[in-house]
């Protein structure tokens, strides 16, 4: 049917166009010529001069000049992209020059959505479009970074301090349980992957955090970003449109302007917050005096001459270095413009043997004549060196470098007598510093990617279009685990090496319109997309190595009986057939409808095709005459839109039956391979469902001092891909199928007022906030879904109708048993000293079932500030933003509470301040008993209150000033502060720590350590 | 205009490249199509080794022990992960919500009962392989599945029966007796066609000997006093099985394969994952080398876990401290900071060093877990005929007398055994001594009617008489409209 779809459109076009060119018949034309010039008086090139009502056009040469054959009672329309447009009345001349000016009111920017542009205000959808001078200043590794709460209804939080980790960003909270909630990135027009190509970890880093895909690409180059938010901004992007779509566009050069920019910065990083453990005095202290409470065995006393002790933390960390340098060189000639950049990035990981390098090298090479042709090339090309320091969520003997520092007994030497890391046969978790010693691991990423496209002009006002684009992206991942750590030695060092290649080309055909008549506008775009995406990997490790030197760069030398080697391939292909109608009656009425089709290779058979529909309304009520007569508004627009998204994140394949490697199996003392039934058949499967409504009011005012836009959603997803259990007596335990709905509501406003504004001095002020609501309405036919992992046993957030997904679950502390407490209440074996647990069930003992919803991993509302002071050359800029209502489960306290051994080093305060009889709070237990209720890890004192208030960036800047028409064209010095101050009652590291960078399910564990940074730069243009 | 055309033409191409659905039909190519895997030798027998690592799943048996042992009077653990559900054990709070219910108990079986379906069913459909060979498939087939069935029954009581892969996907508990009779007439079929002991094609396959024991102690388990008698006989008459001279040897690594195990998880620690993880939980906190039992010494390479698998003390305090396997109760130590540790000053801090590999790596161990060994039988003979003749006849007090005289230590007989309440109390007190850290006190303690009142005695509050079998998995609860939860739970 989409054949037919296509071809009626070509039709449809074809017939308006006859219609067209048949009007242009009547009186006698006339010879107009003249020079179009610059503000500065300049000749411009590549201006379009367009006969007012008609498609006839040309193009103004070199010298700005133009000839055109012309009614003498029409108008003549000069059109650039970097100027204003202008229209002149012939009236019977012949000569006719034009000045053109520098646009500059934001309403007639040019936004890009998805398949094409449009001027801002005739947006009818929510879409968010940041410049570049809009993104957040200073040390940025990657994209996410600079968007980092500047955009309403775009939460952003940085899960790890580590550089180069994944970011995880959320459009309007959460669609999904299980497919993902990451939005889909479009750069240059091309879909990019954001997986990363080595899934797993390496050999010591169990779970490690993910790297960011989007590393590869220079924050520099970029010229823009558009966030598209509601359905009918997304639904273009059909199967991948719901969680919203993030749109970069990469910098061109300007045709008249050859320039060469620098930028460069150095800056120095520092630890914001650790861990505050008990020192060794303070330790033993508190262990002895919970032994001599009973809590310990004699056998466990701390003795001995431990000096000041160990502080094992400070022996992982290091002050360290970030730098920056971008060269580019932009320009262009005739009809060709250019923009061509290298960078260096570089940045140490504050934790010894962490850090990332990157180079990145890009090519935008485009030549066209307006409403001629088009073509064009964007090249991106990029290598990053990661340095990996001991980091996981491995427990116990598993652990890594953070979790053994902040557990390692702080009264134990770093080395024992005869210079070996000393091991204390109190500790079973590793030496802290034989772990960040001797678990290392180094990551190569090459990645390009690029878009290659020819739009040609059948008529001015049809053209067609076709881009082609590949993205390779390549890692291989190596780690190294020293015979002289606790888990090297048993095979006298263990080498792991992970390949993965990420590979993805795409084919992209569009037919796009533009009528324009009287009070009629239409803007229209048909097209069909091939894609394709595939996965290699490849791992091995190996051990037993007899003489341990050279590691993975030799994984052979290794014990060959030891080998474990493994590959997978995968791969999928998405067909879509796309379509858009953009129409403006009067330049009042805005409407647009849209709709996709794709067809999935990660569809069961019945469902290979999904719909996507959308639509929208706008009016711009400031154009109606009953608005003319106040000019309080220069811009009220009310915009209302109705659409369906689909969100496909899940794994390929998940509906095929089919037989995998099994667990292997041993008889006498060979080891045998075995294949096992992989999963069920499920021809229905298919995508998730998003139905969004929006409805927003964009206004402008006081002359445009105060603008800024107030938007409600509803976002209900449906056929939520859902990983349902499945009975295992029947051999599976799970199954992908479509079940269950949740509904997202929420309101985010965003305004720019600009306070001051005078020639020397002016103030802009840009907050916003945003209010998010989930609740999970239906999971089929399951009451709930408990999460555990992550190191908590027992569940850790459950998934329940009525409430927010994945909120935490566990049981509320009401204080403290107290020495003159009525201890008939309870049939559990309690004692003065011990935690006081809510009896929710009231049957005299804690289980399970007293178990509640302790609070949501996601907040209430969000919020941003920046604020740009500037007086003649200096500027002062800043940046704080918010988040208010989110918890965070505390593993650190986890462990405080329920220690795995007395003689563990834990937190601080809550030991420092334990209930004794002498001190009969109720904030914390003797934990003279710790266990002695169960391990009820999840409850309301280690999940807090994550809410906070982030001083993100300050930055100050100067531009020096220059003589005019010199080499150098500007020159500015800046110093950036990020990360400086925080307020958050959050008693771990950071309120936006989650170790593992779960989608959803939130728990700081161990946390890499979040840096303060300072930075100093220097930007010249010449 | 050429190039309009070209451009248009490869709108189309794109266009009716995309048409067709074809090119979304995609196979995993790093994956097995059925009809390769269940067509061949080679495919049925991988299908049959996951049937076997179902049930095999080396590094899970420490929890498999320890769930049999912490629940009674014989074991105790502290500290680490594992504790936490240990705990539970202890006090009796076990719930269906304890994930180790669907992760060990349940979960393993029920694919061991898939995959041996799949091969039963398909094995008509294999061209490459003899008659002979189908039937051993088979049986080895029908073997495991017919264990598997034992395992969850004595776990969870009746349970599903599924015994072909186009079951119901949500299927009801089988009614007891209907899952008794077809543990008993699988095994009871499938003996024949089984290899001899010693004749299987590696050791840890199924013989007629597993056949035998698994049929003697399902039957003794469910009281089936004749059945069970017979069928150890049976095995007794196969005339290869013999108890290992020397007791505290009989587990090591270098006697593997030895004639007193009939049958047994294998376990290597040649690679990760394929051992024995028990020893590392077993050995006490920063464990060296014991004058008791010197042939054991630990390594900088073997993992010594932070969770510990401890014996309680009223237990021990049972032993005669002449018996051979008392060696195996580890009491003093010297710890990695050469200090001599007496575990016995602390309470309930003694550990059982059944299982120890001098070359364990991490926390890889080589020594195989006994599932079935000659001593048991021997016992469940012995325990069988003194309910049969409502006493100890001679053959009973012989049987038993076999097994007390390899631990050194006196006979029994009518003088100090005078009656059958005293034989049963003898058998029992003689399987915790023999049986420490294999997983057989819980079974035991419930036939002899002791699980919930030994509990009560140790003070365990919670412990209740539907204690006796663990719930049903919330997971398959929640999962299964047609199943119904235990009850007490």
């Amino acid at each position: 049917m989409f054949y037919k779809f296509i071809i009626k459109s070509i039709v449809f076009i074809c017939i308006l166009q006859i219609s067209a060119a048949v009007t242009l018949f009547g009186q006698n034309p006339v010879t107009v010529t003249g020079t179009v010039t610059d503000p500065q008086s300049q000749p411009l090139a590549a201006v379009t001069v367009k006969v007012q009502g008609s498609d006839d056009a040309v193009l103004t040469n070199e010298r700005g000049q133009y000839t055109i054959r012309v009614l003498p009672t029409a108008a003549l329309e000069f059109n650039h992209v970097s100027f204003l447009p202008q229209t002149v009345e012939v009236g019977g001349k012949t000569l006719i020059d034009v000045q053109l000016q520098q646009k500059d009111n934001a309403l007639d920017e040019v936004v890009v959505v998805g398949y094409g542009t449009v001027k801002k205000s005739d947006v009818t959808g929510s879409v968010i479009s940041l410049k570049a001078t809009d993104l957040s200043p200073g040390a940025n590794v990657n994209v996410q970074q600079m968007l980092q709460g500047r955009a309403s209804g775009v939460q952003i939080t940085q899960s790890s301090g580590e550089p180069g980790s994944a970011m995880n960003i959320k459009v309007r909270g959460i669609t999904s349980i299980n497919a993902g909630n990451n939005p889909l990135y479009v750069i240059d027009g091309m879909p990019v992957n954001d997986g990363a190509p080595v899934g797993g970890s390496g050999a010591f880093a169990a779970d490690a955090n993910p790297r960011n895909p989007l590393n590869s690409l220079n924050p520099s180059d970029i010229a823009s970003i558009e966030i598209l938010k509601d359905a009918s901004a997304t639904a273009i992007y059909g199967s991948r449109g719901s969680n919203g779509v993030v749109m970069i566009t990469t910098k061109s050069g300007s045709a008249n302007r050859f320039s060469i920019n620098l930028n460069s910065y150095y800056g120095f990083q520092e630890i914001a917050r650790m861990e505050k453990d008990l020192t060794a005095q303070q330790y033993h202290d508190v262990i002895n005096a919970i032994i001599a409470d009973g809590g310990g065995l004699q056998s466990d006393t701390v003795s001995g001459d431990y000096g000041t002790g160990t502080d094992w933390q400070s022996q992982l960390y290091r002050p360290a270095n970030v730098q920056s340098y971008d060269l580019s060189i932009s320009g262009g000639a005739r009809n060709t413009r250019y923009f061509i950049s290298a960078g260096v990035f570089d940045q140490e990981g504050v934790m010894k043997n962490s850090g990332t390098t990157r180079y990145t090298a890009r090519v935008n090479l485009e030549n066209g004549v307006e409403k001629k042709y088009r073509i064009g090339i964007n090249l991106s090309t990029s290598y990053i060196k990661d340095k990996f320091s001991s980091t996981g969520r491995g427990t116990n003997e598993d652990g890594a470098a953070i979790y053994a520092a902040i557990n390692y007994d702080p009264t134990a030497p770093i080395f024992d007598a005869n210079g070996n890391y000393n091991r204390s046969p109190f500790m079973n978790v590793d030496n802290p510093v034989a772990l960040v010693n001797g678990e290392t691991g180094i990551g190569n990423s090459y990645r390009t990617f690029g878009t290659l496209f020819g739009e040609y002009f059948i008529v001015p006002s049809l053209s067609a279009k076709l881009r082609l684009g590949g993205d390779i992206n390549s890692t291989r991942r190596n780690d190294w685990i020293a015979p002289f750590t606790q888990s090297g030695r048993p095979y006298n060092g263990v080498a792991s090496i992970l390949t993965g290649t990420k590979s993805y080309y795409m084919g992209e055909g569009t037919l796009n319109y533009n009528y324009a008549k009287e009070d009629h506008r239409i803007n229209a775009v048909a097209g069909a997309t091939y894609e394709h995406f595939s996965t290699n990997s490849f791992s091995g490790n190996g051990r037993g190595f007899a003489l341990p030197d050279l590691t993975y760069y030799a994984i052979g030398t290794g014990d060959p009986t030891q080998n474990v080697i493994g590959s997978g391939f995968d791969e999928n292909v998405l067909i879509s057939y796309l379509g858009r109608i953009n129409y403006s009656f009067k330049d009042k009425y805005l409407l647009t409808a849209s709709i996709r089709a794709d067809g999935s290779g990660r569809f069961g058979a019945n469902n290979k095709f999904g719909y996507f529909p959308s639509g929208a309304i706008a009016w711009k009520i400031n154009e109606e005459s009953f608005m003319s007569e106040s000019d309080l508004f220069n811009e009220l627009k009310l915009r209302l839109s109705y659409g369906v998204t689909g969100n496909q994140n899940i794994a390929n394949y998940l509906f095929i039956p089919s037989f995998s490697v099994a667990n292997n199996t041993v008889f006498g003392n060979n080891i045998y391979a075995s294949i096992f039934p992989t999963r069920m058949e499920n021809p229905d499967l298919q995508w998730e469902a998003a139905e969004q409504f929006d409805a927003g009011l964009d206004f402008s005012l006081l002359d445009r001092r105060l603008s800024g836009s107030i938007e409600y959603y509803r976002r209900r997803t449906t056929n939520l891909l859902v990983g349902l259990p499945l009975p295992a007596s029947s051999g599976f335990t799970n199954q992908t199928r479509n079940i269950g709905s949740m509904r997202n509501t929420g309101v985010d406003i965003q305004l720019n007022a600009s306070i001051i504004k005078t020639n020397n001095f002016s103030w802009d002020l840009n907050p916003n906030i945003s209010f998010y609501k989930n609740v999970v309405l239906s999971i089929g036919s399951l009451g709930n879904i408990i999460n555990s992992g992550l190191g908590i046993n027992g569940g850790l957030a459950i998934i329940q109708p009525g409430s927010p997904i994945q909120s935490y679950y566990g049981y509320e502390i009401v204080g403290t048993w107290q020495t003159n407490d009525d201890f008939s209440v309870t049939k559990d074996n309690v004692q003065p000293g011990d935690v006081k647990y809510l009896d929710l069930n009231g049957d005299s003992t804690i289980t399970d079932r007293d178990r509640k919803i302790l609070g949501q991993p996601f907040p209430n509302y969000t919020f941003g500030i920046s604020s740009l002071l500037r007086y003649k050359q200096l500027s002062l800029n800043f940046y704080i933003e918010g988040s208010q209502g989110a918890s965070l489960l505390y593993n650190s306290m986890v462990d405080a509470y329920f220690p795995v051994s007395l003689r563990r080093n834990k937190l601080a305060e809550p030991y420092l301040n334990r209930w004794t009889p002498e001190n009969p709070t109720n904030e914390y237990p003797s934990f003279v008993h710790p266990v002695a209720q169960g391990q009820r890890q999840v409850n309301s004192k280690t999940v807090m209150d994550a809410s906070y208030i982030r001083l993100q960036s300050v930055r100050l800047s100067y531009d020096v000033p220059l003589p005019q028409d010199k080499r150098i064209r500007a020159l500015s010095l800046f110093a950036t502060g990020q990360n400086l101050a925080i307020i958050t009652n959050y008693k771990g590291i950071d309120p936006s720590a989650n170790a593992g960078a779960g989608d959803i399910m939130r728990l700081d564990f161990s946390s890499y350590p979040y840096t303060r940074t300072y930075t100093f730069g220097l930007n010249v243009e010449f | 205009m050429r190039t309009i055309k070209n451009f248009l033409l490869l709108l189309l191409l794109v266009a009716s490249i995309s048409g067709c659905k074809k090119m979304l039909d995609l196979t995993p190519r790093d994956e097995f199509s059925p009809g390769t895997v269940l067509t061949n030798t080679a495919g049925i027998k991988a299908l049959l080794f996951s049937a076997y690592a179902g049930i095999q799943s080396q590094p899970n048996y420490r929890f498999s022990l320890n769930f049999a042992e912490v629940c009674t009077d014989v074991s105790f653990n502290t500290g680490g992960n594992e504790n936490l559900i240990y705990t539970q054990f202890i006090n009796f709070t076990w719930d269906p919500s304890v994930g180790q219910f669907a992760g060990i108990c349940w979960t393993p079986y029920y694919r061991t009962i898939r995959d041996a379906n799949l091969v039963i069913e398909n094995i008509d459909n294999v061209g490459d392989a003899s008659e002979d060979l189908k039937r051993q498939l088979v049986a080895e087939s029908r073997f495991l599945r017919a264990y598997a069935y034992t395992q969850l029954y004595n776990y969870f009581g009746p349970v599903p029966l599924r015994t072909a892969t186009t079951d119901d996907v949500a299927l009801p508990k089988a009614d007891d007796g209907t899952i008794k009779t077809f543990i008993e007439t699988e095994l009871n079929d499938i003996v024949g066609s089984l290899p001899d002991p010693s004749k299987e094609e590696a050791f840890g396959r199924a013989t007629k000997g597993s056949a035998l024991a698994v049929l003697t102690k399902f039957l003794l388990n469910i009281k089936s006093w004749q059945g069970a008698a017979d069928a150890a006989k049976r095995l007794m008459d196969l005339n290869y099985y013999e108890l290992y001279p020397v007791f505290k040897d009989m587990f090591k690594v270098e006697h593997e394969g030895n004639k007193e195990m009939i049958w047994v998880v294998p376990c290597t620690n040649a690679k990760v994952n394929m051992g024995n993880w028990f020893p590392s939980g077993a050995m006490p906190l920063g464990f060296k080398y014991s004058e008791q039992l010197p042939e054991y010494t630990w390594t900088s390479a073997i993992q010594n876990f932070a969770t510990k698998y401890k014996l309680r003390d009223a237990f021990i305090k049972t032993f005669d401290t002449t018996d051979k396997r008392y060696v195996l109760v580890l009491r003093k130590y010297v710890n990695t900071a050469n200090r001599v540790i007496d575990l016995t000053a602390t309470p309930n801090s003694t550990c059982s060093m059944k299982y120890f590999d001098n070359n364990g790596l991490k926390n890889e161990s080589g020594n195989d877990i006994p599932l079935l060994r000659y001593a048991d039988i021997l016992l469940a003979r012995a325990e069988a005929l003194n309910e049969l003749n409502g006493g100890p006849t001679t053959e009973a007090f012989n049987l038993i007398n076999l097994v007390r005289s390899r631990a050194g230590i006196g006979d029994l007989n009518l003088v100090n055994t005078p009656d059958q309440q005293a034989f049963r109390d003898a058998v029992l007190r003689e399987r915790g001594w023999e049986f420490i850290s294999e997983g057989k006190r819980r079974e035991d303690m419930i036939r002899h009617g002791k699980f919930v009142s030994s509990a009560v005695q140790r003070g365990v509050v919670n412990a209740k008489p539907t204690h006796v079998l663990f719930p049903i998995p919330q997971s398959e609860i929640d999962a299964n409209p047609n199943i119904v939860q235990n009850a007490g739970y």
